[in-house]
């Protein structure tokens, strides 16, 4: 069964779970649209930083290359 | 999932039973919860995953017998919230709308009820039978963890079964209230506050048709303009839908944050009050040492104490000593003047006009000014900021220190929950102001988006300031005080000003963690490359707009008009500059300040009143183009034209006084 794709973020100030992508539906009327570095928690309005896609590319490169 | 089963594959099938007169069970919930547990609990040795109509979305059906009867039991997608964008939720919004399932049963995790309540109270919206499985009831009893099930099953107006999907234990009472839950009535919707709920009831009135989904469910999903809702309403009111739809329309619009995030927030408060009158910890707090430290930092006997200590630490010698002076003193003194500037001005040696010559370099050129700044000064002092403000996070300090400000906030009419944007402020004022937007009324946004102004300073400035004072920790605490006395009492007096009621707020405590290294190098480094690649540009910009008014006179001009202003503070005319940098970005002028003070410009008094003014001062053009925007141009004017003679009559007065105890 296939969970949902989405990635699953831990909100640094409420400590609660979400998904990045609700995140987005509290940055429908902001400028950037969705299109900036941060994640707003959807229980509590923290901007938590997304980390950049090249460290998660790092991340897995070393990862692979560690072994 | 089902290892050693019939399983086929049917791309695009009709999805729907082809048998409509057995009862339809779907098993619904967050991931990792037991939901695949318990479907093999429920289910027979025939499993069929197909995908649903239209979508790439497996779904997995299989024939279980209930009490007797033949069911067919469907396990969807694990969410944490039906409205979402993601195709697993729309395919799971649509199935239930179009009344794919007979009975819902959601799968939640014992241990962290308050999270799983908000799914289920939308569950309870859709005003289908709907049953709640609490499952993992094991590790629960093992965390001492005890659960009030008739309080839950009369508040939420369903079923409560705990159940161990494991072991097995439970599912026979599961399967009994299945079956009930089938026969009886649907249960009664939720009843939320604020707008929000008259909202949901004022569209929900004004539906007559029949529906699959309850009108609590659809009214949600109108004033967030889902658009199968929609057509839904089109399709089944006897007037097209036209009186509901504009009615939905025109609350959408009144609502000025986004509607979605709204109503997300309102069903979570619910769910947090649901999940405080049926959970409890049996165990005493205390039992452990986390704990323990962990209410501590939350009282104010023991918290303020360990907030100073925090602040000293991280801001003073971390930030300040460290990245602020040992850093920078390297890259200033070795990397940019030993290294890099001598060579950028060996390089435009050959540029015989002068004009552009001191566009690059020179004294205020874009390579020796803009890059050194940028790089020698804010780089180090933003990153040892980000480095603390994000180990900090880490470790689930920040809630505490939400509950620790709580009273001193109310008084200044603003609730806990307005730390978030305070603390952001400390990172970038420009986004905390946005953040504004998350406070429940609009006198509690329009106090913080002024205090955010006033006297919040950004991670550049705040680290700047640090650095520059590192050396008198007489003269840093002088200024603190200033700054916070200002917070408050200005504060204070603002919310005398602009009626209202005082905010509630309510927030759990989330468990101190234990700050891991992997996350705190990912958030800060997120961090700065967010600041830089923001950053940089702008001060690049700040360099050439410096370099024109220095060419055509005007930067002259203003600052010989903000002359007597600075005089009138005791500070030397250098410092008018460090005002017009501060006025582009907020750091930019405290790098210039900092830049003044190694000069040896400034005595102890004169950086005091110019930090303190400085912090004080309008915000730069960044927040303040989001406080337009934010609050609009009334409320922002007359922000900026109260905050100009606060800051200078602040100065004005600390100079005063220094002068005078000395
Ligand atoms: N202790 C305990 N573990 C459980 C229980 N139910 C499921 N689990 C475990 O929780 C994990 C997630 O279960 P799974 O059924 O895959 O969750 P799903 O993602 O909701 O389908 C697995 O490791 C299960 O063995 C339970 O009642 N008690
Ligand atoms: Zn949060």
């Amino acid at each position: 069964m296939s969970q949902a794709t989405a990635r699953i973020m831990i909100c640094g100030f409420c400590a609660r779970e979400f998904e990045e992508d609700r995140a987005q539906t509290a940055c429908g009327s902001c400028l950037l649209n969705g299109g900036c570095r941060w994640a707003r928690c959807p229980h509590c309005g923290y901007e938590n930083p997304e980390s950049p896609r090249w460290m998660d590319r790092l991340a897995t490169w070393v990862d692979r290359h560690a072994r | 999932m089902a290892d050693g089963r019939a399983s086929c594959h049917s791309a695009g099938g009709t999805g729907l039973p082809a048998d409509s007169s057995r009862l339809r069970v779907a098993l619904v919930g967050t991931p990792n919860v037991g939901k695949s547990a318990l479907f093999n609990r429920l289910t027979g040795r025939y499993v069929t995953v197909s995908n649903y109509p239209g979508t790439s979305v497996e779904i997995s059906r299989g024939a279980g017998t209930l009490g007797g009867e033949q069911v067919e039991v469907i396990d969807t997608p694990g969410m944490y919230s039906l409205t979402g964008s993601s195709e697993e939720q729309r395919m799971v919004r649509r199935f239930l709308f179009n009344g794919g399932a007979d009975v819902l049963v959601q799968v939640a995790d014992a241990k962290n009820l308050s999270r799983m309540l908000s799914l289920t109270l939308q569950l309870v919206e859709l005003g289908r039978p709907t049953v709640l499985a609490v499952n993992m009831m094991d590790e629960a009893v093992r965390h001492g963890i005890e659960l009030d099930v008739t309080r839950l099953s009369t508040q939420l107006g369903i079923a409560v079964v705990p159940i161990v999907a494991v072991e097995g234990s439970g599912i026979e009472d599961l399967k009994r209230a299945i079956i009930r839950g089938a026969r009886e009535r649907a249960p009664l919707p939720p009843v939320y506050g604020n707008g929000v709920g008259t909202a949901m009831r004022g569209v929900g009135a004004q539906l007559a048709g029949q529906y699959p989904i309850g009108t609590t469910a659809l009214a949600a999903l109108l004033i967030q303009a889902d658009e199968e809702a929609i057509a839904a309403v089109r399709r089944t009111e006897a007037d097209g839908g036209e009186q509901v739809l504009m009615t939905a329309r025109r609350l959408t619009e009144t609502f000025d944050a986004p509607v979605a995030y709204k109503i997300a927030l309102e069903r979570q408060q619910a769910a947090d009050d649901l999940a405080r009158g049926s959970v409890s910890q049996s165990r005493p707090f205390g039992a452990d040492w986390g704990t323990r430290l962990g209410h501590a930092l939350a009282r104010p006997s023991t918290g303020i104490p360990a907030l100073l200590v925090v602040l000293y630490l991280g801001l003073y010698k971390f930030v300040g000593q460290l990245g602020g002076g040992t850093m920078v003193d390297w890259l200033e003194r070795v990397l940019f003047g030993r290294h890099i500037n001598p060579f950028f001005e060996r390089l435009f040696l050959g540029i015989p006009w002068e004009p552009v010559r001191s566009l690059f370099v020179g004294e205020y050129g874009l390579l020796t000014l803009g890059v050194r700044y940028a790089v020698a000064v804010i780089l180090p002092i933003v990153g040892a900021f980000f480095l603390f403000f994000s180990l900090l996070e880490d470790s689930g300090y920040f809630p505490r220190l939400a509950l620790l400000v709580d009273r001193t906030f109310k008084r200044l009419g603003l609730s806990g929950r307005a730390v978030i944007p305070i603390v952001l402020g400390l990172a970038c004022d420009t986004m905390a102001t946005m953040v504004t937007r998350t406070l429940e009324t609009k006198r509690e946004r329009v106090l913080a988006t002024f205090l955010l102004a006033l006297a919040i300073p950004c991670s550049a400035q705040l680290g700047v300031i640090m650095a520059l004072m590192a050396q008198q920790p007489l003269a840093l605490s002088v200024w603190l005080g200033v700054v916070i006395a200002t917070f408050v009492v200005i504060g204070a007096l603002g919310a005398r000003v602009l009626p209202g009621e005082g905010p509630v707020f309510h927030m759990e405590l989330p468990p101190l963690r234990r700050p891991r290294l992997s996350n705190v190098v990912t958030k800060t480094v997120a961090r700065m490359q967010w600041y830089f690649l923001e950053v940089l540009p702008l001060f690049l910009l700040a360099s050439v707009f410096i370099w024109l008014g220095h060419l055509t006179g005007v930067f002259e001009l203003l600052s010989r008009a903000l002359g007597p202003l600075v005089r009138s503070l005791g500070l030397p005319p250098e410092t008018a500059t460090v005002f017009l940098f501060g006025f582009f970005r907020r750091d930019y002028g405290a790098a210039g300040l900092f830049d003044l003070q190694r000069q040896g410009v400034l005595d102890v008094v004169q950086v005091t009143v110019a930090a303190v003014t400085l912090t004080l001062f309008i915000p730069c053009v960044a927040q303040f183009l989001m406080m337009l925007k934010e609050r609009g141009v009334r409320t922002a004017v007359a922000m900026f034209v109260l905050i100009t003679p606060i800051a200078f009559g602040a100065g004005f007065l600390l100079n005063l006084v220094l002068r005078s105890v000395r």
